[in-house]
């Protein structure tokens, strides 16, 4: 081959290989001279809108490749790889924006492909506080305003001339903020602070010793987002201070709402949209409560103070409250507050205090409370052989475990008794009590929150003739429970949780019945020893379907077991709100209901374990309007039907022409149908109040028969006015009105007339009575002030009708001090 | 003590500060057995009873309801509730439980007479269908749309005249502070047992005035209910009854007519407390003991 060639063709050969191999030799030769592209111009990316509506709070990386041109703008730009939530949207959008100094190569200007980094911090929150003198409502400025945040650092602002400062150096999540002042008295409110979300506190602050002499009022705190659950009505802890004949009490508050209809006047038990107050539940941070008021007129078995708010559920309630067939009162307690705060109060009858204080540099929280009375000294004067006694105690350790978990120990128990003694012995002829002990641990998950909790529970009951005789039956609960809220989306959130319990029962041997007696054998079979078994699954979506529109479809799932009888009850549930303008809402709530056979008045440990013949049912509807009509002021017309089935109400159901039905495992049908109008103004404003009406029908069905409820009452009407006169003095009134039950035939009734339908009944008298109540407070120093207080339920020494029978008047006076700090 | 120890110690031991429920520590109570016993049975030999008219009268049912045994009083301590009726056939030859209340101290011994109620027990002999044959309701001049408390049915024959009866007495009563003797209801002491027995006075109904130790048996007047004033085909009613003449005595004063007598007067009578005891006999008073009517 070389021989076909001359000597310039192997020359000109060699010269290209040797290029050929300096270009393939070469190539760092060729690279050090291209320079790459310089960023010029970068206006930055903001945290996409919709990772804050979705919770995302994050550092995101988002990696682009982009292709730029020979001016350096980008050409085209791609995800490398996903994050979603917005984040690749908005780096993509960012990226047009760039300027970059072309990439060169041999100083000529080429194109080029790079990566680019977005890194996405989420943004600060902002909080925004407002300092206003009460008095004149000037802004205050130059207020000292200390903060605290998550990572316990504390920072202080001063009020600028317009009163307000805003802070954007705070870390998301729980926040404490203080107004501190020489000259005003000092205030504390607890936020929580979410990226992206501005929060606004306004302090409306008052001089000590100033002439109106009032207490600070209530702090007004803007959180966003927060409301509460379409079908609930609720008071306030303030709130329920100011209404006459609830002593304070925010569980008394209950029996004021509407859909509410009293056996008695004073007494805690109540028909809630027709259901028995067997087939109410009553609940503390989830916990059940098995009655709310010592012997029967006494307080709450729970102290005022640490109760927040308490709200009533009278039909279509969450998915997250079960096992009961009638209405729910839920009351939640006040959050853990590590300054040193209390109250105290001395009253005629009782004595109460609560005090709280922090440890551990504000980590820990220890708070303890109770009420203790001395009836039986009172009554040792008038009645010797009379033992009456109630107390109760509440005990709470919380710690934070990190700015994310708290674990809470929370305890609390009432006791009652009601004896007689004579030579010595002392007959128990009443006597209840209960006892809590809850362990919490409460995440934040950054989406949402997640609860796990156990419960220890004991409630016992002894009674003069119980079954005939003198015996106590006791309970032992052991309780579990979780519950997850996470938000899914900006519009989409979901509640999911468990709750199981076991119950033991047990009665005290028999030693004195007779044992032919009807009441001691019926006893021992609706009461029988046994272990209960309870376990439940539920969940809801709180879905915002539009702007204004709220719906909460959800369900649960219950499985009981009592002895060898089990049952399995699903419980759908439903509720909307519908915002038809800024001021004015539709509310809908339906759902079913089960719950195991229940006695007729809520007592510890008389639950009848009848579950052989099934469980009740109830079916709930209510569709209603509300409205902010004013300042302060909500209104709201709401239509009712409930229908229930295998109703275990012996007090409520009975044959027209037969004695009391007292078989408990005797089952009744039922319906309830009715309109409640609530209509109440801020009971903390200067004049405060509320009007509640219920018109009502409540019927049973036993057999063929079907006949209005022993308890059905057409008109409940409340209502209440408090007014602040200034200088701390606070009078209030409340009235209180409802129409009389049917009456029992009587024996003159002709043996052959047709049985009675729910018309043409006769029925005992209606009711009326006033409930005053008289304050006057004075303030000392900067947080502390004592109150005295004068109340009367029952003013009007009015007297009750039952059929044949006239009782009362029950009339319980209250006058007291008492003290907060 | 760590501040989590002292809390966790704060919050179980509040538990402990409020206290339990006191357990029973009373002394020991005395038992009392009551029973009831019909004299029926110890009449001689042939069933029924002669009364000195010469009629011989036989009773094919007789159902009695009894109870709600009650021990009360200020110097006494009930210890158990046996507040429930039991349906007696009082034609049985043997003593039968009413009731067995446990107290202690001086107590009044209380109990009634009247319709059934539904969870009434049910004596030796009695069925279902009785219990639903005496509640079921009726009225006469008495009582309106009432139960039965007591029902009797029978016969009376005197030489070949026989008489058929069939009543149904729906008026209850009850019987306060019964004692024996001049001062005393029962005394109770503890771990004390006694007993105190009913007597059911079954030939009551025929007493011909109401002083017991004068009274003589007669069924005269009952016959001629039937024949004088009633319709004359064997069978005595009680409207019927109500159709006889009270004698003109002082002894009568108190009723309207025979059938009042019988009704209200003698009824009452059937049971007696430990045979010769002493009652406050009245209407039933639902909220405790009633005001005094009659005696024994």
């Amino acid at each position: 081959m070389a021989r076909l060639l001359d000597r310039p063709a192997r020359f000109r050969i060699a010269c290209l290989v040797a290029l050929l191999g300096l270009a393939l030799s070469r190539p760092s030769m060729a690279q050090a001279d291209v320079v790459a592209p310089q960023l010029e111009h970068d206006p930055g990316a903001a945290y996409p809108r919709q990772a804050l509506r979705e919770k995302v709070y994050q550092h995101v990386e988002v990696v682009l490749i982009l292709e730029l041109d020979k001016q350096g703008n980008v050409e085209r730009a791609r995800v490398e790889s996903p994050r979603g939530h917005g984040f690749d949207e908005a780096a993509l959008e960012a990226a047009k924006a760039l300027r970059f100094e072309p990439a060169r190569r041999a100083g000529a200007a080429v194109k080029a492909r790079i990566r680019f980094r977005y890194l996405f911090q989420p943004p600060p929150p902002a909080l925004a506080v407002r300092v206003i003198d009460a008095a004149s409502g000037k802004p205050v400025a130059g207020a000292r305003i200390r903060v605290q945040g998550v990572d316990r650092g504390q920072r202080t602002l001063a009020t600028a001339d317009d009163g307000s400062v805003t802070s954007r150096d705070l870390p998301p999540g729980a926040a404490r903020v203080w107004f501190e002042s020489g000259e005003h008295d000092a205030q504390s409110a607890d936020v929580t602070l979410v990226p992206g979300d501005d929060t606004e506190v306004v302090f409306r602050v008052t001089k000590p010793g100033a002439d109106r002499g009032e207490a600070p009022e209530p702090i007004e705190v803007v959180v966003h987002g927060q409301k509460l659950a379409p079908a609930v009505k609720t008071f306030s802890r303030e709130e329920v201070r100011q209404i006459p004949g609830a002593f304070g009490d925010p569980f008394r508050a209950i029996e004021a709402m509407p859909g509410v209809t009293p056996m008695a006047s004073g007494l805690p038990f109540f028909y809630v949209r027709g259901a028995p107050p067997g087939n109410v539940g009553y609940f503390l941070d989830g916990v059940r409560v098995p009655y709310l008021y010592h012997v029967g007129f006494g307080p709450s078995v729970v102290h005022p103070g640490l109760v927040e708010r308490v709200d009533l559920y009278a039909g279509g309630y969450p998915a997250r409250f079960g096992r009961f067939a009638g209405g729910i009162v839920a009351a939640e307690t006040a959050a853990p507050r590590p300054e040193l705060h209390g109250e105290a109060n001395v009253r005629l009858f009782d004595a109460g205090a609560l005090v709280e204080a922090g440890f551990a540099n504000g980590r820990g929280t220890a708070l303890v409370g109770g009420r203790y009375s001395y009836t039986a000294a009172l009554l040792s004067l008038i009645a010797p052989e009379v033992e009456l006694a109630y107390r109760y105690y509440q005990a709470r350790v919380s710690y934070d475990l990190s700015p994310r978990d708290r674990l809470t120990l929370f305890s609390f128990g009432a006791y009652d008794l009601l004896g007689r003694e004579r030579n010595g012995d002392l007959t128990v002829l009443f006597g209840t009590e209960f006892y809590r002990l809850d362990l919490r641990h409460d995440h934040d998950t950054g989406h949402g929150s997640l609860r796990t909790a156990f419960t220890l529970g004991l409630d016992r009951t002894a009674n003069a003739f119980l079954a005939g005789e003198q015996r106590q039956i006791t309970t032992q609960i052991l309780g579990a429970r979780t519950a997850l809220e996470h938000r899914l989306s900006a519009d989409t959130r979901f509640r999911l949780g468990t709750d199981g319990t076991v119950e033991r029962y047990r009665t005290s041997p028999a030693k004195y019945a007779d044992p032919d007696s009807p009441e001691t054998q019926a006893f021992a079979s609706n009461f029988p020893p046994r272990t209960d078994l309870a376990f439940g699954v539920f969940g809801d979506l709180v879905l915002d379907v539009t702007p204004g529109v709220e719906l909460v479809p959800g369900a649960r799932v219950d499985l009981y077991r009592s002895d060898s009888a089990s049952a399995v009850a699903v419980d759908p549930r439903i509720s909307a709100r519908f915002a038809v303008s800024d001021r004015v809402r539709i509310i809908h709530a339906y759902g079913i209901a089960h719950q195991p056979p229940s006695f007729v008045l809520p007592i510890p440990g008389l639950t009848p374990g009848n579950l052989d013949n099934g469980l009740q049912q109830s079916w709930q509807t209510s569709a209603g309007v509300e409205a902010d009509v004013a300042d302060a002021t909500t209104a709201s017309l709401t239509l009712f039907y409930n229908a229930f089935f295998d109703m275990t109400d012996a007090a409520g159901s009975r044959t027209q022409r037969g004695p009391p039905t007292e078989e408990l495992d005797e089952r009744a049908m039922g319906q309830a149908v009715g309109a409640e109008l609530f209509v109440k103004r801020k009971l903390t404003k200067q004049l405060g109040g509320f009007l509640s009406y219920t018109l009502s029908r409540s019927t049973r069905s036993l057999g063929r028969e079907k006949f209005p409820s022993n308890f059905d009452r057409t008109h409940v009407l409340n209502a209440a006015l408090g007014y602040d006169l200034g200088r701390g003095w606070r009078p209030g009134g409340r009235v209180v009105f409802y129409t009389g039950t049917p009456l029992e035939p009587t024996q003159n009734e002709d043996a052959s007339s047709p049985p009675r339908t729910t018309s043409g009944i006769e029925r005992s008298p209606a009711f009326f009575r006033l409930d005053v109540r008289l304050e006057k407070r004075w303030v000392l120093g900067q947080s502390t002030w004592i109150s005295f207080v004068a109340e009367v339920l029952n003013a009007t020494l009015s007297k009750e009708r039952f059929g044949d029978e006239e009782i009362g008047p029950i009339t319980i006076p209250s006058v007291g001090a008492e003290m907060g700090f | 003590m760590t501040t989590p120890v002292r809390s966790l110690v704060l919050v179980l031991g509040f538990a402990v500060l409020t206290g339990c429920l006191p357990d029973d520590t009373r002394k020991a109570p005395g038992r009392l057995d009551v029973t009831v016993t019909s004299d029926y049975a110890l009449s001689p030999s042939t069933p029924g009873f002669d009364t000195a008219d010469g009629w011989h009268v036989e009773y094919d049912r007789f159902l009695i309801t009894l109870g709600e045994v009650a021990l009360g009083g200020d110097d006494c301590t009930p210890y158990n509730d046996t507040d429930y009726s039991r349906v007696l056939d009082a034609l049985l030859d043997a003593p039968q439980k009413l009731s067995a209340p446990v107290a202690l101290g001086a107590c009044d011994f209380r109990f009634r007479m009247r319709p059934p109620p539904d969870d009434a027990v049910l004596g030796v002999g009695v069925t279902a269908a009785d219990l639903k044959m005496l509640r079921e309701p009726g009225s006469d001049g008495f009582a309106e749309d009432s139960g039965s408390a007591v029902y009797v049915s029978g016969k009376a024959q005197r030489a070949a005249d026989t008489k058929r009866f069939a009543w149904s007495f729906r008026l209850g009563a009850q019987f306060d502070d019964c004692k024996l003797l001049a001062d005393s209801g029962v005394s109770l002491s503890s771990d004390d047992q006694q007993s105190v027995d009913i007597t059911l006075r079954s030939a009551a109904l025929f007493q011909s005035v109401p002083n017991d130790a004068l009274a003589e048996r007669r069924f005269a007047p009952f016959a001629e209910a039937d024949d004088v004033h009633g319709n004359g085909d064997g069978s005595v009613t009680l409207e019927e009854l109500a159709s006889v003449p009270l004698g003109a005595n002082a002894t009568f004063d108190r009723w309207d007519s025979f059938a009042d007598y019988v009704y209200t007067g003698l009824v009452p009578k059937l049971p007696r407390f430990r045979g010769a005891g002493i009652c406050s006999i009245g209407p039933i008073d639902e909220g405790g003991h009633g005001p005094g009517g009659g005696k024994h």
